[in-house]
């Protein structure tokens, strides 16, 4: 195995580097076999290229082709991908935008990037069934204050300084205008109420709430915060918008003394 | 149980997301579909939907791109393997297959189908990788890949090496007929005596696809109809091997699904007049 991977790992380095050369590994002219050699290292930047554009298509309208080329070559790069599921990579780009000079002057990119990539994710989420306003209601009132939600797997929370909401609605086929002031927060809500991906614009109040049943606090505290966040919260506005989103997963974990049947006994 | 028994026969088109609305609104008649098992690794949503959807109306063929499964690092093997075994279990394909290449380093996949070195060496590592599969996942087959370069070590031919894994293994050959023709060309070799080191019975699919000329390099670039020459060469693969499941592969500029369903009809075509001649003329 030694000399595969060596040839392997000579291969893979010349790939990397810009004009790297793996050395006399080809039968054939030395120069033909070079540019040919390139072909690969051209096609291992459309794939990162590809792949990026597909989670990210708004970044990629805003910087344009060649700069997204640019930097779908630097985070590819920068950031390996470490498994074979090419709808994966892309997944750390926010946190590289974070630290990537060229993008200094656009400081609210990185949270683009948490948005897109939340509708991203979204797209292929676990198709598990919603919590419904039946299910909710079938609860009894007084059950509802003790309750422990989860977010359905394919939702999301950002929040960012920047008018993000606003940036990706003028990329949307309706073509908002452009905001007037980047510097307006967004708290927006991912979800996929059924097959398509969408944004949510929440309240402070409702971003409040909806992060404390993230952590796992009961709904009566959620709301309680999601008060304390914005006096004109009102839950009973919050709560239906909330399920109509697909916002939370079904089946609350908090059902009193719910037992699983061990597995004989569920097929006796 | 699913309503296709699992064999695939005829002539099959991939199916790519920009021809879910076609497939889903019309059921166009073809005989089976492929996908890349790869698009439908995600845990929900539309992707898998629409397959669900489809799956009982044709027998499915997955297509592997990512496995490298002649990647010395074991790094991504086993964890992509498990993950080809639940898209397999979700919608009982009728045929797997995978790429005779490698992928991946350690700490680093790199998203493409890279040329292995044609030696004992990774002879011994894909055999070893096709029965780990194979144990997972029953026979797979093994598809020729187009390749710009061929190594200074190599001490087999392509189809010598899939041949003997074949042997070895007991898993099939995807013959993929423009990758013969498109490495005919860039390394001087000759496609039908390529074709001739594979035993009659190892081949169980055939690959027809497009492929671009430069002046470095043909490549397979799977945005083109076949070329007239692929289409010689796949009539003598007929005669050879027989009736054959084959697939039109089209993966860039993607036409119109009717430009897909018609090579595939013209392949239908090719095949039929290869194996049932019409007497000659005068």
């Amino acid at each position: 195995m030694a000399e595969l991977q060596q040839l392997q790992a000579r291969f893979a380095a010349a790939l990397l580097a810009p004009g790297g050369d793996p050395g006399r590994l080809f039968r054939g002219a030395p120069d033909l076999m070079a540019r040919r050699f390139a072909l690969y290292r051209g096609n291992l930047t459309a794939n990162w290229e590809r792949a990026l554009a597909n989670a990210y298509p708004v970044i990629r309208a805003l910087v344009g082709e060649a700069f997204f080329r640019a930097l779908a070559r630097e985070y590819g790069r920068a950031v390996p991908l470490t498994e074979g599921d090419l709808n994966r990579f892309g997944q750390l780009l926010a946190g590289f935008l974070d630290h990537f000079p060229p993008v200094a002057d656009y400081p609210w990119l990185p949270d683009l990037a948490r948005l897109e990539w939340g509708l991203h994710q979204a797209h292929d989420a676990p198709d598990t069934p919603h919590l419904t306003p039946q299910t909710l209601a079938a609860l009894g009132i007084a059950g509802l204050d003790g309750l422990r939600l989860a977010l359905h797997g394919a939702c999301t929370l950002v929040e960012s300084p920047w008018d993000v909401l606003g940036i990706r609605q003028a990329h949307a086929p309706s073509g908002a205008p452009w905001p007037e002031d980047l510097a307006h927060t967004s708290r927006i809500l991912v979800c996929r109420p059924r097959w398509r991906a969408e944004v949510m614009p929440l309240t402070a109040g409702e971003l409040a709430a909806l992060r404390a049943i993230d952590r796992g606090e009961t709904l009566g505290e959620a709301l309680e915060q999601g008060g304390d966040a914005d006096p004109d919260f009102d839950p009973t506005q919050a709560v239906p918008r909330w399920l109509g989103a697909g916002a939370f997963a079904s089946v609350p974990n908090s059902q009193p003394n719910r037992e699983i049947p061990h597995e004989r006994d569920a097929a006796s | 149980m699913r309503p296709h028994p699992p064999t695939l026969d005829g002539f099959g088109v991939g199916l790519r997301a920009c021809h879910y609305r076609d497939f889903l609104d019309q059921r166009p008649v073809v005989d089976w579909i492929e996908v890349h098992t790869e698009n439908y690794f995600g845990a929900g949503g539309w992707d898998l939907h629409v397959l669900e959807t489809l799956r009982p109306d044709y027998p499915l063929s997955l297509h592997g791109v990512g496995l490298g499964l002649g990647s010395a690092s074991d790094a991504h093997f086993a964890a992509h393997l498990d993950r080809v075994a639940a898209v397999a279990r979700r919608f009982a394909p009728a045929r797997i297959s995978e790429h005779l290449c490698w992928s991946a380093v350690p700490g680093r996949h790199l998203t493409d189908l890279l040329p292995l070195p044609l030696t004992q060496e990774a002879l011994t590592l894909v055999c070893a990788r096709v029965d780990q599969a194979q144990d997972l996942l029953g026979q797979i087959l093994l598809e020729n890949v187009s390749t710009h370069l061929r190594f200074a070590a190599d001490t087999l031919g392509e189809t010598e090496f899939l041949n003997e894994v074949a042997r070895r293994t007991g898993c099939g050959v995807l013959l993929d007929v423009n990758n013969l023709y498109v490495n005919a060309c860039n390394h001087g070799e000759d496609a039908r005596v390529a074709m001739a080191a594979l035993d009659l019975t190892v081949v169980g699919e055939i690959h027809l696809a497009g492929h671009l000329v430069t002046e470095d390099a043909v490549i397979d670039h799977h945005g083109a109809p076949v070329a007239e020459v692929v289409w010689a060469l796949y009539a003598d693969c007929v005669a050879r091997f027989g009736a054959l499941p084959t697939l039109i592969e089209w993966d860039t500029d993607i036409p119109a699904l009717p430009v897909l369903l018609a090579e595939a009809r013209k392949a239908r075509g090719v095949a039929a007049r290869v194996l049932s001649p019409e007497p000659a003329h005068g």
